[in-house]
């Protein structure tokens, strides 16, 4: 039983020191080129919008009577009054309204276009690089090279993703008074939505070889899931009686990650249902159809392991370093 | 007894070009055996196949036909390497790494742990001369130094086998006697060399067996104190002979 604890520790350590040397790499070699700044920068743009947001009114907006109507109206101004829109909600409110609509975008499609551009370029740059011959020269199964790489930038992206959500949060506070909530549970939205299609574009990075490639196909590849989620949510809510429908848009969506779920999941998490309406489709599906966020949430991930590991897979017979 | 690298009727073939049309053969039916404790020198012009070679050996390159064995075992088995230290031609490192942190993350990757890893460390950047140099990025270093961090990747985890490609390029004469005195002290009685390199004066003195190539052929294979020096092929013939026929290959091959 010691021993075998002793084993399972060892491998642990094993695991996370890899682990680590993993994400120094990752990190000094994402630090080193354009991209790691292309995400900061869009970090500082997202944060000094918020610096630009003022709300007047009442903190919280007590309801009157049966239909809702607040008593007072507040003013929310953003871009130093370049945009104004009147309050039906209390100033409070409309900071997190503000929160939501930029984590909406921010973790949702726009954040997850822009790390997954920024990450295409990885393991076909890493073929190229002294980090490979290192690696592939040592005793260590290139399948868990991969899967360190995987797992490496996932943490990387994820820093990044909490990095906006906090920024922004402090920055409505410091110029609002009112703290919007720190979206945390959003960050792991994001990264699951990322591990997904990361673990494609690496995929396509080994088989290629290109960065161009791999950017284009994962970018389409987002799109592509993103149509077969809608549209088989969609077949649901109105097409449920026809079998082939059914089957046609049903064994993608089983098979594929899941964006447009794992959207409105997002919205759930930091509590933008209360300010957004999903599509209608999804809404209904949540309470009529199969969508169990869960299972799109393992599933999603399964998917990106998988091609992660097909990746390791693939890149078991690559030659490096050679020149014919 | 096991050989430390064993190569049967092993060709590499490069294919290039738009649906692989072209090819260029770069190794012919290499038949080589290497002990343990040997210390072989493989020599040749440039294009004659020998950093391909050096390449199979650590499985960094896949074999287009035959076979190849590190410590009697398949070189498709990466377990092995954990024996090895390699330095590659023109000394590729990760360029955003530090000296000591590169060090200990290949001693890390060879199997060293804990005190016994940074014990390791410390005596490689000594015995290497750069301790000096042991917190600056890789980036920062001159050709000299970081060909001296390569060979200190190398033999941080005291490998059994020690596969060289051209080792002396880029160091200075002072750094360059300072690496011929480390090679004449082997880690070991068992250590085995395998170096590629053009410094004919230095291996004669040095090496105990010499294979050399020409074209992807095995001109000679075997003791260095028999091989006729006047023979050593230094022009550079046509590498793209795709007719050409096994049977018709001219190998001379003295080893036991």
């Amino acid at each position: 039983m010691r021993r075998t604890l002793a084993k399972t520790c060892s491998l642990v350590c094993d695991f996370a020191q890899s682990l680590k040397y993993s994400l120094l790499d990752e990190w000094q070699s994402v630090s080193s080129g354009r991209h790691l700044w292309v995400l900061l920068g869009a970090i500082l743009i997202a944060t000094c919008f918020c610096l630009t947001v003022h709300v007047t009114g009442p903190g919280i907006i007590q309801a009157e009577g049966e239909l809702d109507v607040p008593a007072q109206k507040g003013e929310l101004v953003i871009l130093f009054g370049l945009v104004r829109a009147e309050l039906f909600r209390g100033a409070q409110e409309a900071v997190h309204l503000v929160h939501c609509w930029l984590l909406r975008w921010g973790l949702g499609p726009i954040g997850v276009l822009l790390c997954l551009t920024c990450s295409a370029g990885l393991l076909p740059l890493f073929l190229h690089s002294g980090s490979a011959i290192l690696l592939f020269t040592s005793p260590v199964a290139r399948w868990r090279v991969v899967v360190y790489k995987y797992f490496a930038v996932i943490l990387i992206m994820t820093a990044l993703a909490t990095g906006f959500s906090l920024s922004t949060a402090a920055s409505l506070t410091l110029v609002t008074g009112y703290w919007p909530g720190s979206g945390l549970g959003g960050v792991l939205v994001f990264a699951v939505s990322f591990a997904a299609f990361w673990g494609f574009s690496m995929l396509i990075g080994a088989l290629s070889r290109s960065s161009a490639a791999a950017l284009v196909a994962s970018v389409l590849f987002w799109l592509v899931c993103y149509g077969v989620n809608v549209s088989h949510i969609s077949q649901k809510s109105y097409l449920s009686e026809q079998m082939t429908a059914s089957v046609l848009t049903g064994l993608p969506y089983w098979c594929l990650p899941k964006p447009a779920d794992l959207l409105v999941l997002l919205s759930n998490f930091i509590g933008a249902q209360q300010h957004f309406t999903n599509f209608p489709e999804l809404l209904d599906s949540g309470n009529v159809f199969e969508f169990n966020p869960w299972w799109s949430v393992i599933s999603s991930f399964s998917f990106g392991l998988t091609m992660a590991l097909l990746a390791g897979w693939e890149l078991r017979r690559v030659e490096v370093g050679f020149c014919p | 007894m096991t050989s430390i690298v064993e190569c049967r009727s092993l060709c590499k073939v490069y294919k290039s070009g738009w649906w692989s049309s072209r090819s260029v053969y770069a190794l012919r039916d290499i038949n080589w055996s290497v002990q343990s404790g040997e210390r072989w020198v493989i020599l040749g012009p440039n294009r004659a196949g020998k950093s391909t070679l050096l390449r199979l050996i650590v499985s960094l390159l896949q074999p287009t036909s035959g076979h190849i064995y590190r410590f009697g075992e398949s070189a498709t088995k990466l377990a092995t390497l954990g024996r090895v230290g390699y330095v590659s031609e023109n000394a590729l490192l990760p360029a955003h790494w530090s000296v000591e942190g590169l060090v200990r993350w290949s001693g890390f990757l060879h199997g060293l742990r804990g005190a016994r890893l940074l014990q390791r460390v410390r005596s490689t950047l000594e015995q290497f001369d750069l301790r000096h140099y042991a917190v600056s990025g890789i980036r920062q270093l001159s050709r000299g130094i970081r060909q001296r961090v390569a060979l200190a990747l190398a033999w941080c985890h005291q490998p059994e086998l020690i596969v060289l490609d051209e080792p002396f390029d880029g160091l200075d004469s002072s750094s360059r006697v300072r690496f011929q005195e480390i090679l004449s002290t082997p880690l070991s009685p068992t250590t085995t060399y395998i170096l590629a390199t053009h410094q004919h004066d230095f291996v004669r003195g040095w090496a105990t067996h010499a294979l050399v190539l020409d074209n992807g052929i095995q001109r000679y294979c075997g003791p260095i104190s028999h091989y006729d020096w006047e023979r050593t092929p230094v022009v550079t013939t046509n590498n793209n002979e795709n007719d050409l026929q096994l049977s018709q290959r001219r190998t001379l091959c003295d080893a036991p």
